[in-house]
């Protein structure tokens, strides 16, 4: 029986068992995963998953079950399991219904078959050379920890209203923290993240690039407590824009969590700042051609120009908020960015520091940053003083404190060249009338 | 084919295309997860895990799979990428696996479990919940947010390994924590409750996790009047459970021979002292009931008490069977996986200090200035020992006698130095700190000791 056949088994007999709706999702996962840790291979591992989840619906009621037995007998209990679970439920008050079938948008640049062929030994290999790599382009650096990852899936969706779709991805990930020792002293750790749905990282240069990182934070000094520019390389900026983003999603702003619910046609930020929700871009990490749901992805744009221009929604949130839903449900209650594309700003790097008479370059942030109530507050792990214009020294930790909503409107320069960091694709960032305490 | 003729034929397999060693975990979970805030039900989900792991080692290298799909065509693929993954790591690897020895056991554990989780109807559950929250929600206008989290698991795991190991294990988890936030004005005083135990559902009759949440409620807008102490180096007298919090968090982790290996503060100090003389602490596979409980575990390691600290001597390390050889010591049952589909990796189980000899009341009598600290609510610890957390209510000692509350009290220092300073010891062991530990994958573990006193220091203003 195809995965389609078994949906269309769980829907009917969800139905004939007296559900109001029926929903279901299989998700199939197989790949490998070799990790590093302290210079040598920790793990080499292969793993295949199936999950079928079926959500039902009672006169409102919800219930959800899941099971990594995906055959016909475990499924038909599944739905019963689900089915118990919404009698015995509270009505949710809110709850309007599932989608309707509507066209799902073609994709491309998601599948890539060398990823769903690879060979162990190549894994392994890559591994290898990731070692190797760092330890020829220094002696004193070793990575800390570090992944290799590739991954295939496959998606089946139904529901009780007819939606139905199917689709397919690969993924390619390579994680390393690395960090240099020099006379006994050892440097902060610095890390590089690659992803991408082909087999097109090449892993020396990742492997070169978190060795070089690591390297130039050798010989930290501490600094005095000042108050000045913020540069936030992209992990930062990333960070910083993916805290920002939570705020505008669907479920935290109409359940009042959120600084930026009532905020829509209202400048929030610079105006020279665009975010856009892109769950259809040609390659991108987090592109498929529908969600949770079965819906549609699509471009959804947030801010533009500096001027909200609307939120992120799953069916349930634009029912209860009056809208049509941008195909980000993340479950069926939940909402969740694709791929988010900050603008570009028209700065090179070296400009971007050069204005600054003092400030902090900062490559690794540790602590939090909160959407709720735009606190941002941890320390610069990873970090350069900047002194007229130029990069002068590392520093030692130090404390960094803010609040998104005002950073974001006080963001001084972006950079044009930008990086996809995990699905987010981000410029560096310049940042005005930032506190930074000395930990000494 | 049964799971165990799966396995035992998976293994033969593996072993002819040159595996050394192989075991393998066959596991079978059902499990429902309620959470509730503010009165709605936000998730109410079944889930059922099932799935195969298999480990080979050849030439000292390993390789793991993992799969959902138990049918033997998905497990000769799975030992097949298995066997190439440790295959051609062999050169890559700079240090070579070795396996300290362990022996083989054929055994069928159950949990003494009087009412299964699986018989009670989810509205029984929910309405549990419900209650758990209401009482909380309802106990005053000051009380501004709250959150339930209910969960059960009945599981069943199955190891088999080319040792001659064939052990069954049978267990059941349930969980209720409560967790609630008073505020007024500027002040936010939170507290929580936790009711968790490798037990049935008749843990709830026995612990009634509504009138813990009402403590909660209470505790939270009883301190909104408080204030916060001034912070600095004093005495305190722990009770049983932050000493749990911080014995696990502080002092677990450096114990751990795999993070003792890349350097914590107790590297290199077998039979150094590093606590007072009163302190011993060891971590168990039990007391059957404890959260963390673990007869046997993901090596099929019959799992022994490991005497960490006695009588403030450093006498041993957790340790899986690789560790054990590389330190030359016994495997001691610590090595845990998170479920099928991940390797083992050292873990603590019920770790917790052991009783002494003082009546818990009488440490706080004779007390002349000092604090009384109960219950955590989270924080951190480094493998250098330094420590720190948040302490959910703390009262002034003064001539023996508590004066006054405060709130937003935090605790630091460095576990060494704090164990050293424990100068009254309890009779009253209890282990009541369940939780969920993560360290790249999340096992339910447990955690106490007795009322102790000692020094450290108090985060205020």
């Amino acid at each position: 029986m195809s995965m389609k056949e078994l949906l269309e088994k769980v829907i009917r007999h969800g139905l004939k068992l007296g559900a109001t709706e029926v929903h279901a999702v299989i998700n199939e996962s197989r790949g490998f995963e070799v990790t590093i840790n302290i210079d040598d291979i920790s793990d080499a591992i292969w793993k295949s998953t199936s999950v079928l989840e079926v959500a039902v619906i009672v006169d409102r009621r919800i219930g959800i079950a899941n099971t990594q037995e995906v055959t016909e007998e475990e499924a038909l209990r599944t739905v019963e399991r689900a089915l118990s679970l919404a009698k015995g439920n509270k009505p949710n008050p809110w709850w309007k219904a599932l989608p309707g079938p509507k066209p799902h948008p073609e994709v491309s640049g998601t599948y890539d078959s060398r990823i769903a062929e690879i060979a162990p030994e190549e894994v392994i290999e890559m591994a290898r050379v990731a070692l190797d790599e760092v330890k020829g382009y220094d002696p004193r650096v070793g990575i800390w920890a570090g992944v290799i990852n590739t991954n295939v899936i496959h998606v089946y969706v139904a529901n009780s209203r007819g939606v139905e779709g199917e689709d397919k991805a690969t993924s390619f990930t390579i994680s390393l923290v690395a960090s240099a020792k020099e006379a006994g002293a050892i440097g902060s750790f610095a890390e590089e993240i690659r992803a991408s749905r082909a087999l097109d990282i090449e892993v020396q240069e990742v492997a070169r690039e978190v060795a070089r990182k690591a390297v130039e934070s050798l010989g930290a000094r501490s600094i005095k407590s000042f108050k000045g520019s913020l540069i936030m390389d992209y992990y930062t900026a990333r960070d910083f824009f993916a805290t920002f983003v939570e705020a505008l999603r669907g479920d935290n702003v109409w359940k009042g969590r959120s600084p930026l619910r009532d905020k829509i046609g209202e400048m929030v930020a610079i105006d020279n700042l665009t975010i856009i929700d892109d769950g259809i871009m040609p390659k991108g990490l987090m592109t498929s051609k529908f969600d949770y749901e079965g819906h549609p992805r699509g471009r959804t744009p947030l801010v533009e120009k500096g001027i909200l221009k609307g939120y992120l929604h799953n069916s349930y949130t634009a029912n209860i908020m009056g809208v049509e839903s941008t195909g980000n449900a993340s479950s069926l209650l939940s909402v969740a960015p694709s791929n988010i594309v900050i603008s570009q700003g028209d700065y090179e790097c070296d400009e971007l520091i050069s204005e600054v008479k003092k400030g902090l370059l900062i490559k690794r942030f540790s602590g939090y940053m909160r959407y709720e109530d735009g606190i941002v507050s941890g320390v610069a792990k990873q970090a350069f003083l900047i002194e007229n214009g130029r990069i002068v020294h590392p520093v030692k930790e130090c404390m960094i404190s803010g609040n998104i909503y005002e950073m974001i409107k006080k963001i001084s320069g972006m950079t044009r060249s930008r990086k996809n960091i995990l699905g987010i694709i981000t410029p560096t960032i310049r940042v005005e009338d930032v506190s930074i305490v000395s930990k000494a | 084919m049964s799971f165990v003729s799966m396995a035992e034929k998976a293994i033969e397999y593996a072993q002819e295309k040159g595996a050394e060693y192989v075991d393998v975990r066959v596991e079978e979970a059902l499990t429902t997860s309620i959470r509730i805030r503010r009165g709605e039900v936000e998730a109410a989900q079944s889930r059922r895990i099932r799935g195969i792991g298999v480990r080979v080692m050849i030439r000292g290298s390993w390789g793991f799979s993992s799969t959902s799909r138990v049918n033997w065509q998905e497990m000769l693929k799975a030992i097949d990428n298995a066997l190439k993954l440790a295959k051609s790591s062999i050169e890559v690897r700079r240090r070579k696996v070795y396996l300290a020895e362990s022996k083989a056991y054929e055994d069928k554990v159950r949990a003494k479990v009087k009412e299964d989780p699986a018989t009670i109807p989810l509205e029984e559950k929910l309405k549990l919940a419900l209650e758990v929250d209401k009482v909380m929600r309802e106990y005053s206008d000051r009380v501004k947010e709250d959150e339930v989290i209910y969960g059960d698991s009945k599981y069943l795991k199955i190891f088999v390994n080319s040792e001659g190991s064939r052990i069954n294990v049978e267990g059941c988890r349930v969980f209720c924590r409560a967790y609630v936030v008073a505020r007024e004005a500027n002040v936010v005083s939170p507290a929580v409750e936790v009711v968790a135990g490798s037990k049935g559902y008749e843990l709830f009759k026995e612990i009634d996790p509504v009138e813990k949440a009402k403590e909660a409620a209470a505790r939270a807008v009883r301190l909104l009047e408080a204030e916060v102490p001034r912070g600095g180096l004093v005495t305190a007298v722990l009770d049983n459970e932050i000493l749990g919090l911080i014995v696990h968090e502080a002092f677990g982790h450096v114990a751990e021979a795999d993070l003792v290996m890349t350097g914590t503060i107790l590297t290199n100090k077998i039979g150094q002292r590093v606590a007072s003389e009163l302190v011993t602490i060891v971590d168990d596979p039990g007391p059957e009931g404890a959260f963390g409980w673990t007869p046997y575990d993901d090596e099929g390691v019959k799992c022994r008490k490991v005497v960490i600290i006695e009588k403030g001597v450093l006498k041993g390390y957790m340790h899986s069977r690789e560790t054990a050889y590389l330190m030359g010591s016994e495997p001691t049952g610590n090595a845990r996986a998170q479920d099928y589909a991940h390797p083992p990796l050292v873990r603590m189980r019920n770790t917790y200090m052991e009783a002494g000899d003082w009546d818990p009341e009488e440490i706080i009598r004779d007390t002349k200035g000092g604090f009384y600290l109960k219950g955590g609510i989270g924080g951190q610890a480094d493998t250098n020992g330094e420590f720190m957390f948040s302490v959910q209510e703390a009262w002034e000692i003064k001539n023996g006698e508590l004066v006054k509350p405060y709130r937003a009290v935090t605790v630091s220092g460095n576990a060494i130095d704090v164990l050293k300073s424990v100068d009254a010891v309890g009779k009253d062991l209890k282990v009541v700190s369940p939780g969920m530990c993560g360290k790249f994958q999340l096992v339910p573990v447990d955690g106490g000791g007795p009322h102790i006193r000692c020094k450290l220091i108090l985060g205020g203003r």
